[in-house]
């Protein structure tokens, strides 16, 4: 029989997991409906209210132009979080399809390419990124191109070694034997394969591009004024810090509690497929 | 080279890289309907052999003949189609299905890829689907019908091995390599496997190469056998001759290893 100490953490654990996929959820909604969950616009500026308190009318205050807080801290999730998902989603399409191509074709193609991953892995994440990001200028795309080129090989070079231990197990040579083309062997065999670790990744990755998309557009080198981005809005918050904290607390708590959801919801997904792969290996 | 010759294999000579040969100007012949055994150590080159004549890797010198069709440099069409007339069998029943694919699936491969055929030994039931025919290729091993929609890490060893066997045999093929097929197995299990494929050899005229370092399941299945050291074949005689004073050391070796 459990202990009740024992019931109690499982029951515990058990609330952390569905807080935590209700706030991913609510998170993907909000990135959603912005426009119509936002109380007012979040670029409007009114100089008379700036740097007002929170109130009935502005629930988290106004910033150092007046704008009203929570708005720009709604916008700000598309920007910050969105912007994250779609580099997340561009990085694992580049990875995947490269990883499994060079993994599959081997040879010449493969060598080249595990030499171009690893000067890529040589190079540390933040780093290159804010290198890449200064030399291409700040502004929204020249962000995108610089984190994508931070985090694809990551994904690449996963998926390559999955497909090099894959390939050489007897089904993908029954597969061949059989007469199927290796576009489809890809397709119907590897591809599959590889889907499982590749979510936990990019699941665990997600916290770490959110990091890094903050810290880029604290640096002034994301999307520029007035979009609302939560790292920017960090950094505006900074010179008022010691008369309106509420600037930069807002910023900084949303992006720790977004990190937070991403990096549980990624070890959650870890543990469940790990099992399903136990079992299914 | 006869017109009862199903595979030829003249002069193959295999390396990995430029270090030893793994495979030195090996020649046999293999006749329709006979099994041909090859026993060996490990790294004697068995399953390279296996993997030559299956045209899953390339070879530096000599040439294999499948029906009388040199398989070298074969253009990857004319590959598919001779392909199609081959089966194989490996060692591994867990690592020969994709774990994440229902054993229907797995099952039909061959012919889904071959769409529009049906086997001969299938052919009086015209009217058969894709399950109809997944269900016969299962009954022809042995297994229920209910085990098509199940995954294979929910089958056991001997059963995943019957499904390998049922699919290489969906394409009707002349010709099928076994390497190793009952390695991984219990004794029991091996006794069925190896029964069922002789059964199989008899009523579909296979031929089989079949690959093993178990002197006792060769002696069981083959008509002839070939001993093979370092990738040399040392030995090769009918198997009514395995225990004759004429055998290579090597070959007496093995026996008395094997005689414990």
């Amino acid at each position: 029989m459990r202990s009740t100490a024992a019931l109690k953490q499982q029951s515990g654990k058990r609330r952390i997991k569905y807080t935590t996929l209700l706030l991913f959820v609510l998170v993907i909604m909000v990135i959603i409906m912005t426009p119509e969950i936002t109380p007012q616009d979040a670029n409007k500026l009114i100089i008379g209210n700036r740097l007002l308190g929170p109130s009935s009318e502005h629930l988290l205050g106004t910033d150092h132009l007046g704008r009203d807080l929570l708005s720009r801290m709604i916008a700000g999730v598309r920007t910050t979080v969105g912007t994250s998902l779609l580099i997340l989603s561009i990085s694992m399409v580049i990875g995947v399809t490269l990883g499994l191509l060079t993994g599959f074709l081997g040879g010449l193609y493969d060598r080249m390419f595990k030499r171009i991953v690893d000067a890529f892995m040589t190079l540390p994440d933040y780093i290159f990124a804010i290198v890449l990001s200064g030399l291409l200028g700040p502004g929204f795309l020249n962000l995108l191109f610089a984190v994508i080129a931070v985090k694809w090989v990551g994904y690449a070079r996963l998926v390559r070694s999955t497909v090099l231990q894959e390939k050489e197990k007897d089904y993908i040579k029954l597969a061949e034997l059989a007469g199927v083309p290796a576009l489809r062997i890809v397709k119907k065999h590897l591809l599959p394969r590889v889907m499982g670790n590749v979510f936990v990744l990019a699941a665990l990755d997600l916290g770490k591009i959110i990091l890094i998309i903050a810290s880029l557009s604290y640096l002034g080198l994301g999307p520029q004024p007035p979009t609302a981005e939560w790292g920017s809005m960090l950094n505006e918050g900074r010179v008022y810090f010691n008369t309106a904290p509420h600037l930069m607390l807002a910023p900084g708590i949303a992006i720790m509690i977004t990190v937070l959801i991403a990096n549980i919801c990624g070890d959650r997904l870890r543990d469940k497929l790990d099992v399903r792969m136990k079992k299914g290996a | 080279m006869t017109h009862n010759t199903i595979v030829h294999v003249m002069n193959l000579h295999k390396c990995y890289s430029t270090e030893q040969p793994v495979l030195h100007h090996i020649s046999f012949d293999l006749k329709k309907g006979e099994c041909l055994g090859i026993v060996g150590e490990s790294g004697s080159g068995k399953s390279t052999l296996a993997r030559c004549l299956l045209s899953l890797i390339e070879w530096q010198q000599g040439q294999i003949y499948f029906e009388g069709l040199g398989l070298k440099n074969l253009a990857p069409k004319q590959l598919r189609k001779v392909r199609a007339r081959m089966g194989a069998v490996f060692q591994n029943a867990s690592t020969a299905l994709n774990p994440s694919v229902r054993i229907i699936d797995s099952l039909m491969e061959p012919l889904d890829e071959h769409k529009g055929y049906t086997p001969s030994f299938l052919a009086q039931d015209s009217w058969l689907g894709r399950i109809g025919i997944a269900e016969k290729l299962l009954a022809l091993v042995g297994l229920p019908e209910k085990y098509l929609f199940k995954y294979p890490h929910e089958l056991s060893g001997g059963e995943k091995q019957r499904v390998t066997i049922a699919r290489a045999i969906s394409t009707e093929p002349a010709f099928i390599v076994l390497d190793e097929p009952t390695a991984s197995l219990d004794v029991t299990t091996q006794a069925i496997i190896l029964n069922l494929l002789k059964d199989l050899k008899e009523s579909l005229s296979l031929s089989y190469l079949f690959i093993s370092h178990d002197l006792a399941a060769v002696h069981f299945m083959s008509d002839r056998i070939i001993v093979m050291k370092n990738g040399h074949i040392v030995d090769q005689f009918g198997v009514e001759q395995i225990f004759s004073d004429e055998r290579h050391s090597y070959t007496k070796q093995l026996l008395q290893v094997f005689a414990g």
